[in-house]
């Protein structure tokens, strides 16, 4: 089936009842409609050749429609049952990419709906056995639609008995369905130049040149952080097989740790023996909370990207995603209200639990000890540098650098997703937006793979992954990571013995 | 229209939801549609469909209405109604703008500034119709009840006639006549004996040739006649258009006559000729139906084609050419009569003669083809008690023109600012905005300035609004039942006009604000209705109609009567003096008049200075849409139409602001400047109806140009009373300095 709208040019007046009952029945915003009427002179009274042709244009349904692939949503696609272009309200984010896209100028920003209006041949009226409202009401009758593939449809009788063809240049032809009847007035339109080359956005260029960065920089640095984590393990095994060894040969005994503050940390914070207590329950929540969202954003976002000149890893992927949960409706709805819980969540709580903005900066100030820190530990991790490295509070640098790093792309994340949400600002507020949403979730995300690293895969440092579950630490590794901490808890506990709270308030 | 409903609630949802996602990072737009969190509600079905008919025009398109809540989706025009057949045009489509316009007259409102300063207060409908009664007395005990006049255009009108009848004011008049139709009715009726009726009754259906005068068809949206003029073009017939300007017709014409203003006259005058000279009439038609042949044959003997190419500035052999389309066609040929024929003051009564002439020559009145005998469906008027004897009205008393069929607006207009042929000081203005709908606003404010009471009952507040005492606002026509629309035309019918939606705001139907206000006035007793179901019940029931089926259907077609064309040797006598199609009118000459159409060329324009022609815009109506937030939105402003010869020697370029100036020290503008070669040297045009002054219309007010502004040097036909009004010159300047 290949709906299609065929316009004899003969017969129509310039009346534009067709384009007021389509602003009538879509609604569309002061400045935007789905169709129009264009007048174009031509001739003079000396020659006696004026003419006047009226143009009346609405989206020319092309059955290669360019304005498709270029969709960061896909909110723009070809219905596969009639072949009907079509913008879904729903999906579209009103970022005005595909504007640019159209040769026919058949696309336009509602400044009130804030999305991307366009003619969709009134799907859901035809859908109920109407006709599209333009030509419903067209008094010249100079509209006929149907289906081209009826070959015993009025509309291929049209064809055959007008002779009517698209608008279609010898430099620009995407294989449009409407087609116009009228050779005389057909040439005069399409000499007045409505006919425009497919321009590609600055979004889309960018996007473009920023995609292999996205598809191979980010899994890359994953890749790469992971087997180096891999490796540092591999080393370390080796490290402590050599040293066993060693101590093994020496045979001397272990040096007792100085456990001075252990029985009173135990005692304040109710940890059991051995173990401090590092994190509370609503920072594990908000922790593993956070972690589940990325998880879900990240792969619902990039299953959003569908269109060809968007989708990350080929459109396949977005498609099968979206028939997942039932479409691409669903899908966006379900990444806008995660989204929002999120943000609505993760920024209160985090704040809450760390006792206000002030406190956070102040956990993650970097201090002399963490800029020494961060220029020895690569060289400790690649056994260049045996000496102890500088001591650390609760977070070592790295951690203070990615959570500083993870703070303003959140904030950035969040400021954008929303932009995108509420359309917030002008077609190309938005579209910045997307690139801005992107480009900070790709750099988390080449984070994310260091932490997951750090967290999960290198051995040493699993007690950390472990307090994120259990809420309690190791109090050997905690020494040994977080001297300063340790011995700061020590200090508070014993200054303020009874206070339980200054030490969860450090937390 | 916004789903407004849906709006709000996706509004509140989209507040709490930014306000819980960040706090106070971002207040969402109000109104943004989409953004996945709610679903699209375009495309949703109605839940109930209304039948009424339209109000943007007075075309009478039946209407049905599709609404959800207390909201309409969209209209669509009425399936069974003649004149709609399923279709509405653009203005049509809009329609529902005016019931949601936050501009609209919300409540009665009582003058506290001076006149025309616009400044009000609010009131009850009590309070209002007391003052208006009280002033209505006043008058009526100084100076009789014929001090007082009714304006009014639209189907709420005539009970508001009723009202002021009752009362005993002979004075009521609409520029639906003298500001438009009221010469060509003339001609034709001085010729038939018949008042034509709207739609004209031409037979499209059959005709083989169409012949228009200065026709907007198209710019002019009158729904079936566009239909219908599209379908006999597409069928074949040949088209013949007349008009200086290069117009939507023309452009599907075989043959253009770029005729130059007011030069018609003289091109039908060389037709007549022709078809007397080359005995191409219809020879057995003219016989049997006529009168005065002989005399017509004498008077057209001097106007040659070449004559007449000479008048009229196109060649002569395009004028033979046109002649013989016509010929060709006999008798299925449409010689349209115009519709707002009111454009050089006595030239035009005698332009429509001549075309009714025409007719008869080519033997197309009421042949197929040609015109069609049109049947009113009869319905009785709702019982009520005899009129008072009325006084004369201020034309019959002044003894002024002697043919026209209505009282004069300009004739009311005249008495009230010069207290002759007697004062007339109480206005009731309902639904016309006399200070764009007559020409020479001056002349409307100084006879204003002269009333001791105004009182305007409208929907929209238009200039003359501003200038009332007592205000009193309408439902808009989605809101109210109005007396039937009995239409005539090739099906007779009756038609409903009933509530689709409740008026959001203190506003009244025109039938109560009648009713109750002729109760103040002490002539209740010609409203003796409670509801006014029960007046449209009343009425339906005398014609054996259903006033439930009615209101179900929207539209109930009569069976006609009379059959649909004049046979040949059918025995008819026409109702005019003679019985027969009067070539000569003899009623004319007792007169003092030209008893066969002559042909006065108007004055050549002044050098430097433009003929102000103007027209039609398909997405309004006069000046009463430009404020509908639709139609405002396609169509904003009008342009100044302008030779590019022309422009080049003022140095002004396209799409230039420009003022247009009378020399008399009116300007307008600034509008757009549209150069093009569709405006012949010596004349300029714009659409009529913009350059709102009223501030109180928000998006039409400073748009656009007003021909109305500018037209002081109206020609007053002193046979139909009509003001000619394509009689102004105007010279045009670059706006530089005053740009919008």
């Amino acid at each position: 089936m290949r709906y299609a709208m065929g316009i004899d040019l003969d017969r129509c007046v310039g009346c534009q009842a067709c384009v007021s009952a389509c602003k009538e029945q879509w609604d569309s915003g002061p400045g935007a409609a789905r169709d129009w009427v264009h007048t174009f002179e031509t001739g003079t009274r000396e020659r006696d050749d004026l003419a006047v042709s009226f143009y009346p244009g609405l989206c020319m349904q092309c059955q290669d429609h360019p304005c498709t692939t270029d969709c960061p949503t896909g909110a723009t696609y070809a219905d596969p049952k009639t072949g009907v272009v079509m913008v879904d309200a729903d999906v579209c984010i009103g970022c005005g990419n595909c504007i640019s896209t159209c040769p026919y100028g058949a696309r336009h920003f509602d400044p009130v709906k804030k999305v991307v209006e366009k003619c969709n041949l009134c799907a859901p009226f035809v859908a109920r056995g109407e006709e599209p409202a333009c030509v419903q009401t067209c008094l010249a009758e100079c509209r006929i639609f149907g289906d081209l593939d009826d070959s015993g449809g009025k509309l291929s009788a049209f064809v055959r008995s007008k002779g009517a063809q698209p608008l279609v240049t010898a430099d620009v032809d995407v294989r449009p369905k409407t087609i116009y009847a009228g050779r005389a007035h057909r040439e005069r339109i399409l000499a007045a130049g409505v006919v425009k080359r497919y321009e590609r956005s600055s979004l889309t260029r960018t996007w473009q040149v920023s995609l292999p960065f996205a598809r191979i920089v980010v899994p890359g640095l994953g890749l790469m952080a992971i087997a180096g984590g891999a490796l540092v393990n591999l080393k370390a095994r080796s490290d402590r097989v050599k040293r066993e060894g060693q101590e093994a040969a020496a045979t001397q005994p272990p040096t007792p740790e100085p456990a001075l503050e252990t029985p009173l940390q135990a005692k304040a914070c109710g940890a059991g023996d051995g173990e401090l207590f590092r994190h509370r329950g609503g920072v594990r929540f908000l922790h593993w909370f956070n972690a589940l969202s990325w998880l879900l954003l990240v792969a619902t976002g990039t299953a959003l990207m569908s269109a060809a000149s968007f989708a990350l890893f080929g459109t396949r992927f977005p498609r099968w995603f979206a028939g997942l949960v039932g479409g691409t409706e669903p899908l966006i709805r379900f990444h806008v209200v995660w989204g929002l819980v999120w943000a609505g969540i993760v920024v209160p709580l985090f704040l809450l639990l760390k006792g206000g903005p002030r406190h956070v900066l102040e956990e993650v100030r970097i201090t002399k000890d963490d800029l020494l820190w961060l220029t020895v530990k690569p060289l400790a991790m690649a056994g260049l540098r045996r000496q102890p490295l500088p001591p650390q509070d609760k977070y070592n640098a790295g951690q203070k650098i990615f959570a500083l790093f993870v703070l303003v792309a959140t904030t950035t994340i969040i400021g954008s997703g929303l932009v995108m949400t509420f359309h917030v600002g002008p077609p190309g507020a938005v579209a910045a937006a997307i690139l801005v949403h992107k480009l900070s979730i790709a750099l988390v995300l080449a984070g994310i793979a260091v932490h997951v690293t750090m967290a999960a895969v290198i051995a040493e440092e699993r007690p950390a992954l472990k307090s994120m579950v259990t809420g309690r630490i190791d109090h050997e590794h905690a020494r040994h990571h977080s001297p300063k901490w340790v011995a700061r808890l020590g200090q508070q506990t014993r200054d303020h013995d009874s206070d339980a709270h200054a030490a969860s308030k450090e937390e | 229209m916004a789903e407004e409903s849906n709006r709000i609630a996706r509004r509140t949802f989209l507040k709490v939801a930014a306000t819980g996602a960040i706090a106070g990072a971002v207040s969402a737009p109000a109104t943004a549609q989409a953004f996945g969190l709610t679903r699209d509600q375009h495309g949703l079905p109605p839940e109930r469909e209304v039948p009424t008919f339209c109000e943007l025009c007075f075309w009478n398109c039946g209407v049905v209405a599709r609404v959800r809540k207390n909201r309409v989706l969209s209209l669509q025009g009425h399936p069974d109604y003649p004149n709609a057949r399923g279709k509405l045009c653009g203005r049509g489509q809009a329609g529902a703008g005016f019931v949601t316009d936050e501009d609209r007259l919300k409540y009665p409102m009582i003058r506290v500034g001076a006149r025309g300063e616009g400044k009000f207060r609010r009131a009850g409908w009590g309070e209002a119709y007391k003052l208006i009664a009280d002033g209505f007395r006043k008058i009526k005990e100084k100076h009789g009840a014929k001090a007082l006049a009714l304006f009014y255009h639209g189907t709420g009108g005539p009970l508001l006639r009723t009202m002021m009848v009752a009362y005993g004011s002979p004075n009521y008049a609409g520029p639906a006549y003298s500001q438009c139709k009221g010469a060509r009715n003339v001609g034709y009726y001085l010729t038939f004996g018949e008042k034509l009726p709207s739609p004209e009754p031409l037979d499209f259906d059959e005709t083989r040739c169409m012949v228009l005068f200065g026709s907007h068809l198209g710019e002019n949206a009158h729904n079936s006649q566009v239909q219908d003029f599209v379908k006999a073009r597409a069928r074949g017939a040949s088209l013949v258009v007349l008009d200086p300007r290069f117009s939507t017709v023309a452009q599907k014409a075989d043959l253009w006559l770029p005729v130059k203003p007011g030069s018609d006259t003289a091109v039908i005058l060389a037709w007549l000729r022709l078809l007397v000279k080359e005995g191409t009439y219809d020879r057995r038609y003219v016989e049997e139906r006529t009168i005065g042949f002989d005399a017509l044959a004498r008077h057209v003997e001097p106007c040659t084609p070449e004559w007449a190419a000479a008048q009229a500035g196109v060649p002569a052999k395009k004028i033979v050419a046109a002649y013989g389309l016509m010929v060709k066609a006999a008798p299925a040929v449409l010689v349209h009569p115009g519709r707002h024929t009111s454009w050089y003051g006595e030239a035009d009564t005698h332009r429509a003669r001549g075309q009714a002439i025409l007719t008869a020559l080519l033997g197309a009145w009421w042949r197929p083809g040609g015109t069609y005998r049109w049947e009113r469906a009869s319905v009785p008027a709702f019982p009520a008690p005899d009129f008072p004897d009325l006084p004369k009205d201020v034309d019959s008393e002044a003894r002024r023109f002697r043919f026209a069929q209505e009282v004069t607006t300009n004739g009311i207009r005249d008495a009230t600012r010069t207290g002759s042929p007697y004062p007339v000081k109480g206005w009731f203005v309902h639904g016309t905005n006399l200070i764009q709908s007559m020409p020479n606003a001056r002349e409307t404010v100084e006879a204003i300035r002269n009333l001791d009471f105004l009182a305007v009952c409208d929907v929209q507040p238009t200039e003359i609004t501003q200038w009332a005492d007592v205000l009193l606002p309408e439902d808009t026509y989605l809101e109210r039942y109005d007396d039937l629309a009995i239409g005539s035309g090739k099906a007779p019918y009756v038609g409903i006009r009933q509530p689709v939606v409740a008026s959001p705001h203190d506003t009244r139907p025109a039938w109560r604000i009648a009713k109750e206000l002729a109760t103040e006035l002490g002539v209740g007793d010609w409203f003796g209705f409670s509801t006014f179901e029960e007046y449209l019940d009343t009425r339906l029931s005398g014609a054996g109609l259903s006033l439930a089926k009615l209101k179900l259907d929207g539209i109930k077609l009569v069976p006609r009567k009379t059959p649909l064309y004049l046979a040949d040797g059918e025995k008819f006598r026409f109702h005019t003096p003679s019985g027969k199609i009067e070539l000569y009118s003899k009623q004319l000459a007792d007169a003092g008049f030209a008893p066969l159409p002559v042909h006065a060329a108007p004055p050549e324009e002044p050098p430097g200075m433009f003929r102000l022609l103007y027209g039609r815009s398909p997405l309004h109506t006069f000046g009463r849409t430009q404020n509908n937030p639709i139609l405002s939105d396609l169509d904003g402003t009008n342009a100044l139409w302008m030779n590019p010869m022309a422009a080049r020697e003022l140095g002004l370029a396209e799409g230039q602001p420009v003022m247009v100036a009378n020399g008399g020290g009116e300007e307008t503008g600034p509008m757009p400047l549209k150069v093009t070669e569709r405006m012949p040297a010596g004349a300029v045009y714009m659409v009529h109806g913009f350059g709102h002054r009223s501030k109180a219309l928000s998006r039409a007010c400073g748009k656009g140009g007003s021909d109305s502004d500018l037209i002081d040097t109206y020609a007053v036909d002193p046979m139909s009373g009509t003001t000619g009004m394509r009689t102004q010159f105007v010279s045009v300047r670059d706006a530089a300095g005053r740009v919008a």
